[in-house]
């Protein structure tokens, strides 16, 4: 916030500025609150899924965020907000690419589209996922909770974890994805005893 | 009603799937951990998550899997219980509500949206809003009788331990007993600049061994090193480095520089990096010491070092140096349980940060910190000046920070970080003017 005041022009107002002009109604902010609690983590996701490295995305993450306070005079509240925030983060991925002068999205490439459809699809459920998510954690093995540890606390890559603990990276791979699928399973499990519970 | 997360695909759709979900979801998983995805293997990727939305549904899952446990892992093992987050427990905030993105309004109408876990935050201005103070008038609303009579107590106690402290002043060795400059040839070859990934896992300060009042080198306990910058304007992280202006230096508002030498500090960009150093606790007076260790009840020490991180960014990012150890000690810096991401301190007890209080300034500026520990029977206590003038001792009421800390002793200095951020010119002393020599 602090750089952006400094590099602007005098007698021109800053984007903070604007924004807490656009978000000085009661109103606006009630709904901003609102609305982004909801669209964060499938925002979160989708950006992760678009850029080269994690830390990109929290930085992209963050530029939505005050993209979206910038501009939320423009959002329609009949229609839903995701969307209208996923468009938002669609011309800043495209952005990314275009300042560090980077090839198309590799990963995502044209099935950009198919993804932030999905986004929009599955969002509603992910809060209670990941509610589900949190009690299967509980049950990972020692082994796997270090594993999850050093890949997502620590950052390290397969590689790096395998020379920690010395072991192939292809085999660090292998585990990583069976735990995902694990605790996938089990969140689908959770979820499907809870709706059958629940009549 | 099929199960939403196989779903219902219809058989024919499944025999023109060129990948299965096994091999689908090995390279998502692949490009999340940053593994080499070749264009082929891209291309086929696109081609079945475009097949049918019941794939592309299946992914995103698969992805929100992955966004889910980097924050959750990061947050439960970097962010400790602090006074907020006991608040919130006590308000009965549920997870969601903590872990996303919420606006607050202080009592000035100050309008601020911050993250509770691995999200995003919009400050609308300058962060005035300490996490602390928000915390603590929840406190004053439920118990302001009962903490007018023991406002009443810490007045006595703060008159007491000032007639202590001037007390102390007066008879306190001075010196400056311990010094770091970097004085050290600068990393070479420089990290490459905007890839984390690619920060350097050896080398670095580790083994560097100049300065004064050591008992050893600098050794690197994580998994990437702290480098050592001498030309920060060529070596901006990237585009945006707060840092990269000049070398981190101080000059106060009269003008009185201080005195400076060397490159400078730099710790790793991404998880993490954790600089330690054991002190030469000889190099203090016999009567500051307790267990082989600094910080004998009666002694006072005073602390500084300069400062300044890539941003001002907080969400859970550090860097800090610490004194002691995660049982006890104190931190400075950028402190993880602090999510404007401000100047903070914090004591620590068992690798929580406790008393945590921030500043209203960003760690993307560059500080000079000024800290006086004085230690005394059960708990400590820390005043830290940021960027003081130079021409004498800064009087308590000036101070940015009155914290009072869990009784500790200290034998190390160590610098951690998540977040690249530059130290420099560390000394302690026992006076204010031994550690603000000035040119």
């Amino acid at each position: 916030m602090e750089e952006k005041r400094d590099s602007q022009p005098a007698g021109r107002a800053t984007s903070d500025e604007v924004a807490k002009q656009v978000l000085s109604h009661p109103r606006s902010r009630e709904l901003l609150a609102r609305n982004w609690v909801k669209a964060q983590p499938p925002l979160t996701a989708f950006l992760a899924a678009s850029m080269p490295q994690f830390s990109d995305a929290e930085d992209l993450l963050q530029e939505v965020a005050a993209d979206v306070a910038l501009r939320f005079d423009d959002y329609d509240p009949a229609r839903p907000f995701l969307p209208w925030a996923l468009g938002i983060a669609k011309i800043k991925i495209a952005n990314f690419y275009r300042e560090r002068e980077r090839g198309r999205v590799v990963f995502l490439g044209e099935s950009i589209e198919a993804l932030a459809e999905a986004c929009v699809r599955v969002h509603e459920s992910l809060s209670e996922e990941r509610a589900a998510l949190e009690g299967c954690l509980g049950q990972l093995t020692d082994r796997s909770r270090t594993l999850l540890q050093l890949r997502y606390f620590e950052d390290l890559k397969p590689q790096e974890i395998g020379a920690r603990l010395g072991q192939e990276s292809a085999s660090v791979r292998v585990s990583l994805s069976r735990i995902r699928t694990a605790l996938s399973e089990c969140m689908r499990k959770s979820l499907l005893g809870r709706s059958v519970s629940h009549g | 009603m099929g199960d939403p997360f196989i779903g219902n695909i219809p058989s024919e759709s499944r025999d023109e799937v060129p990948l299965d979900e096994v091999d689908a979801f090995e390279l998502v998983d692949a490009h999340l951990d940053q593994q080499d995805v070749t264009p082929e293997q891209a291309a086929a990727l696109a081609a079945w998550l475009k097949q049918h939305p019941e794939h592309a549904d299946r992914a995103f899952r698969r992805i929100f899997l992955h966004t889910f446990l980097r924050q959750r892992l990061q947050y439960a093992a970097m962010t400790p219980v602090t006074d907020l987050t006991r608040v919130a427990k006590t308000n009965d905030l549920s997870e969601t509500e903590r872990s996303a993105l919420v606006l607050n309004v202080d009592e000035a109408g100050v309008m601020s949206l911050s993250r509770g876990n691995g999200g995003a935050a919009i400050t609308l201005e300058s962060p005035t809003v300490s996490v602390v103070r928000h915390a603590t008038g929840v406190w004053w609303r439920s118990w302001g009788l009962a903490l007018g009579i023991v406002g009443v107590l810490v007045m006595v106690m703060v008159a007491g331990w000032a007639i202590s402290t001037l007390f102390l002043s007066a008879s306190t060795p001075s010196g400056l007993w311990v010094y770091d400059g970097f004085e050290y040839p600068p990393t070479s070859p420089p990290a490459p600049l905007g890839d984390g990934s690619k920060w350097p896992i050896t080398g670095g300060i580790q083994g560097s061994n100049g300065g004064m009042g050591w008992a050893e080198p600098w050794r690197e306990e994580a998994s990437k090193v702290s480098i050592l910058v001498a030309d920060v304007v060529n070596n901006a992280w990237r585009a945006n480095d707060r840092r990269s202006a000049h070398p981190l230096a101080y000059a106060d508002a009269q003008g009185r520089v201080l005195k400076t030498a060397g490159i400078q500090l730099r710790t790793a960009a991404g998880p993490l990096s954790k600089s330690v150093r054991s002190l030469a606790v000889t190099a203090f007076p016999d009567s500051f010491l307790a267990d082989r260790a600094v910080g004998q009840d009666g002694s006072v020490v005073w602390l500084s070092f300069l400062a300044q991180s890539f941003d001002g960014r907080g969400l859970g990012n550090f860097a800090y140096l610490q004194l002691g150890t995660d049982v006890a000690g104190l931190r400075i810096g950028k402190l993880a349980s602090v999510e404007t991401g401000n100047w903070s301190t914090a004591g620590v007890r068992n690798g929580e940060e406790m008393n945590a209080v921030s500043s209203e300034l960003s760690s993307g500026q560059a500080v000079l910190f000024v800290a006086r520990i004085t230690f005394k029977k059960g708990e400590d206590v820390v005043d830290i000046w940021i960027d003081p003038l130079l021409d004498k001792e800064p009087s308590g009421s000036t101070a940015a920070f009155h914290v009072m800390l869990p009784d500790f002793h200290f034998d190390q200095i160590s610098i951690s970080s998540r977040y690249t951020s530059d130290f420099d010119e560390i000394r302690l002393g026992g006076t204010f003017r031994d550690v603000t020599p000035v040119n």
